[in-house]
This record gives structure tokens, sequence and C-alpha cells, in this order.
């Protein structure tokens, strides 16, 4: 892949994980404070695509742009920690452990870890360790809902890039 | 890279599954336990970081039961009820509403937290102080 193509498809998906990101702000969601997390797609396209490093340049710009579109600055602390956080364990299952994870299981466990990265850093703003004990059980049966849905998506694309497009995954 | 076109769950997914059933486990766990000393007990009501109110309460058994209405402003507010039992979060208006389908708190070091009106009650016992908390939330 030349460098201007890796540089498009980046920007590319960059765009289209800021747009998922806004957008899921109007589909209304079961349970409180839970996210579709729908941009965690885009991350893991990357890394099939590119790799690692591709992956997490992804994850920093879409944590720092996404609140900026509409949301608040603290958004940011939140979006990175989780983002970050989710990012670094998905790149690891998929790397290293990729025989014995369906990206159904990596992408539930990037929703985990991004619902821990966040509460984490509730609970040092909060100063209290109280909201990651509230908080984490209905995260976490929301995180196995969606964090299937979107290793479903994730598959779904990933065919088709490479059998329409022609896109060497 | 990616050669697996499956669409079937491997082997793998099941301990993010499990891992996911211990943490929810942990977290009940963690919600029953949390802390102990005993002494003089505190309620305090905070909001954005900063204390706005705090009470002494149960050094000898009972108390009369109060009811305190916090405003967050923006029109947001909490109302938490303090009494015997311990302290609740009774109603607020805020989106989610897990501060009030939080269980009544009792113990210190417990609390109830409600992340879209930056409110926090907490039961505090003597030998804990003042928590250095209040320095990084602002």
């Amino acid at each position: 892949m030349t460098k201007t193509r890796k540089l498009t498809l980046l920007a590319i998906i960059i765009s289209q994980a800021l747009v998922l990101h806004y957008i899921e702000g109007f589909i209304p969601v079961l349970a409180p404070g839970a996210k579709l997390g729908l941009a965690n797609i885009m991350t893991m396209v990357t890394l099939a695509l590119f790799g690692f490093k591709e992956a997490m340049i992804v994850v920093i710009i879409r944590s720092v742009l996404g609140p900026l579109l509409g949301g608040s600055i603290t958004g940011i602390l939140y979006s990175l920690s989780g983002g970050i956080l989710s990012g670094l364990v998905m790149s690891v299952l998929y790397l290293n452990f990729q025989g014995y994870f369906s990206l159904m299981g990596i992408s539930t466990a990037g929703a985990v870890f991004h619902n821990i990265g966040q509460l984490l850093t509730a609970s040092w703003i909060f100063g209290t360790i109280g909201i990651l004990y509230t908080y984490l059980p209905i995260l976490m049966l929301a995180a196995v809902i969606t964090g299937y849905f979107n290793g479903l998506v994730t598959r779904y694309l990933l065919n088709y890039l490479q059998n329409k497009m022609e896109i060497k995954v | 890279m990616f050669m697996d076109k499956s669409m079937k769950p491997k082997i793998g997914d099941i301990f993010v599954y499990v891992f996911i059933v211990i943490l929810v486990g942990l977290s009940f766990l963690g919600l029953k336990t949390m802390s102990v000393d005993k002494g003089n007990i505190r309620v305090q009501i905070e909001l954005d970081g900063q204390v706005i109110d705090s009470l002494e309460v149960w050094q000898d058994g009972e108390i009369e039961a109060q009811e305190i209405r916090v405003d967050t402003g923006e029109g947001g507010y909490n109302i938490v009820k303090i009494s015997s039992e311990g302290v609740v979060v009774l109603d607020a208006n805020c989106p989610d509403r897990l501060c009030v389908s939080s269980p009544t708190i009792k113990v210190p070091g417990q609390s109830i937290v409600c992340i879209p009106h930056k409110f926090v009650v907490r039961i505090i016992g003597e030998s804990q102080g003042d928590n250095a908390v209040d320095d990084t939330a602002s």
C-alpha cells in the first residue's frame, strides 16, 4: 500500500469513526449511561487493515475530536482513558491471540475495558471507587450485547472490503 | 493479515464472558462490603467537588429522619433522605437516575454518586478525616 493511499484511508476511517460517534448520541439505549460504541468498529477495522500503531492513532484522534463535536471538555478525559485502554486490550488480543478469539469476543473485551477505563477515570475525578461498583454491572450487560453486535459488523465489513473493494486485509 | 472469516465464537470468547461475570460479581461484593471504620460518623454532601453540607449522625443510635433537597444548578435536584436506616437518594431529575436506584448506605466509606449532576453523598468515619479527594476534583 502506498503512503498516499494509507493516509487517505486512515483519514476516511477517522472521519467515519467521528460520524459514528456523533450519530450514536441520537440513538436511545436501554441501559442508562451505556452507549453503542459504534466507533469501536472503525478501531477494529484499522487494526485489521494496518496494525497497532495506526489503530491507536485513530483511537486517540477520535477520542479528542469526538467530545468536541458535542460534549464537554471533561468528556475528552473519559473517552481518552476508555479508548486507549480498550485499544490496547483489543490490539493484544487481535495481534497475539487471534487464533483463540473471534472478532465478537475481541470487540466485547474492548467494550468491557472501555467501560472500565471510563469508570476508573470517573472514580478518580469523584474520589470514590463506589462509582465503579455502581455502574459496572449494568454497563457490563450492555457491553456483552453491543460488543457482539460491533464484532459482527466488523466481520461483515472486513469481508466486504476484501471481496468488493479489493483492499488487502 | 486477517485470514479467519468465520462468524462462529471461539474458545477464547468464553474467557471474555467469564471475566465479565467475575467483574459483575466483584462489584456486587464491593458494594456490600465497602469499608469499615466506626466512631463518629458524618454524612457529607458534595457538589462538583465542593463540600456543601456535612452532618453528624448516629453517635447514639436513633436520629430523626430528615430530607434534604440539593439544587445542583440548571434546574437539577437530588433529594437525600437521612434516617436511622441510613442514607438514600429519594428522588432526582438526572437522566439516568442511577443514584435513586442505588441501595441505602450506612457504613463509612460508602457513597452514592450522581454523575450527571456531579453530586456525591458519602458517609465518613471520624478516623478517615477530611478526605484528600477535593483537591483533585477541581
